[in-house]
């Protein structure tokens, strides 16, 4: 800063507003109109409250998307697990009904007769 | 400090007023050193304390409050030149000389470079007030403002030519 701005400094310095200004002040805000039922509703909505209710807003819609998507993935997930077990289930009725369908086709006549495996038998164990 | 002011009752006037008697300087000097005319600056600095307490901005700290005082105070002062047409361009010519003090020619520069202040284009002369009265930035004037940067550093730089000039043919015609 050279002299010249030093001078302007100086210049500009702060004066004291004249005496009993803090006074006239406090006496204008007797007279001075309250602020109306508008103005105190718009306070809420000033920058810190507006933010908190943003910011509130967006972590509920975020957990109540959360949880949607939760949700909605599990019911996925069962419906995958019903239509498999589903196929399952048609894949062995048709198994079974193409062995019932040989077994007819080889004796029609003769009785369904169960064959069951025989049991295993130890080696040396006579029949 | 969550608001300027607490919400109601004694304490809350105990506060404001504390609040202008910390702050009356600045805002009232920002005021006169831009209209140039004590009664108007003190009617303009009134008119922004006022505004304080009306409004009661959500303030979040003491720089916080000075920033809005010299916000407000600033724009204050322009509506107040603008609406009294107190701010007719004064020529040299039109400012009177001041009376020789017996502090020399430093004291009568500083009268004079007061004085020649007010001859500034308005935005320009705020900015000058802001810098060299408050000491800002060109970055805090050019927030408090609202303008950009540049446009303050341009300004800025126009009105201490300005000034220069004006200041050096005065201190010629009194040294001839």
């Amino acid at each position: 800063m050279n002299r010249f701005e030093d001078e302007l400094k100086e210049a500009l310095k702060r004066r004291e507003p004249p005496p009993g200004f803090a006074e006239r002040v406090m006496a204008r805000l007797e007279t001075a109109p309250r602020p109306g039922p508008w103005r105190r509703l718009a306070a809420w909505f000033r920058p810190p409250v507006l933010r908190f209710a943003v910011f509130a807003c967006i972590a509920l819609l975020l957990f109540a998307g959360v949880r949607y998507e939760s949700r909605g993935r599990e019911r996925l997930r069962a419906e995958a697990a019903r239509d498999q077990a589903m196929l399952a289930l048609r894949i062995t009725f048709d198994k079974l009904e193409a062995v019932r369908e040989k077994l007819y086709q080889a004796a029609p006549a003769a009785p369904l007769r169960v064959v069951l495996p025989e049991p295993h038998r130890a080696e040396g164990e006579k029949k | 400090m969550k608001s300027a002011l607490t919400p109601a009752g004694q304490d809350r006037a105990a506060e404001f007023e504390e609040i202008v008697r910390r702050h009356q300087s600045m805002v009232f000097s920002i005021a006169y050193h831009y209209l140039q005319d004590r009664s108007a600056a003190e009617e303009a600095a009134q008119d922004v304390f006022l505004q304080l307490f009306q409004a009661a901005p959500v303030l979040e700290s003491e720089a916080h409050l000075v920033f809005w005082l010299r916000k407000v105070a600033c724009h204050r002062s322009i509506d107040h030149a603008r609406r009294r047409k107190l701010w007719p361009r004064i020529g040299l010519d039109r400012i009177p000389e001041p009376a020789s003090t017996p502090g020399g020619e430093d004291v009568m520069l500083r009268e004079r470079l007061n004085r020649l202040v007010r001859t500034l284009p308005e935005k320009t002369r705020m900015i000058v007030i802001l810098r060299y009265q408050e000491g800002l930035e060109l970055e805090e004037i050019a927030k408090v403002m609202g303008i950009p940067t540049g446009t303050v550093k341009s300004q800025l730089q126009r009105g201490l030519a300005m000034l220069r000039g004006k200041a050096e043919r005065w201190i010629g015609r009194v040294r001839a």
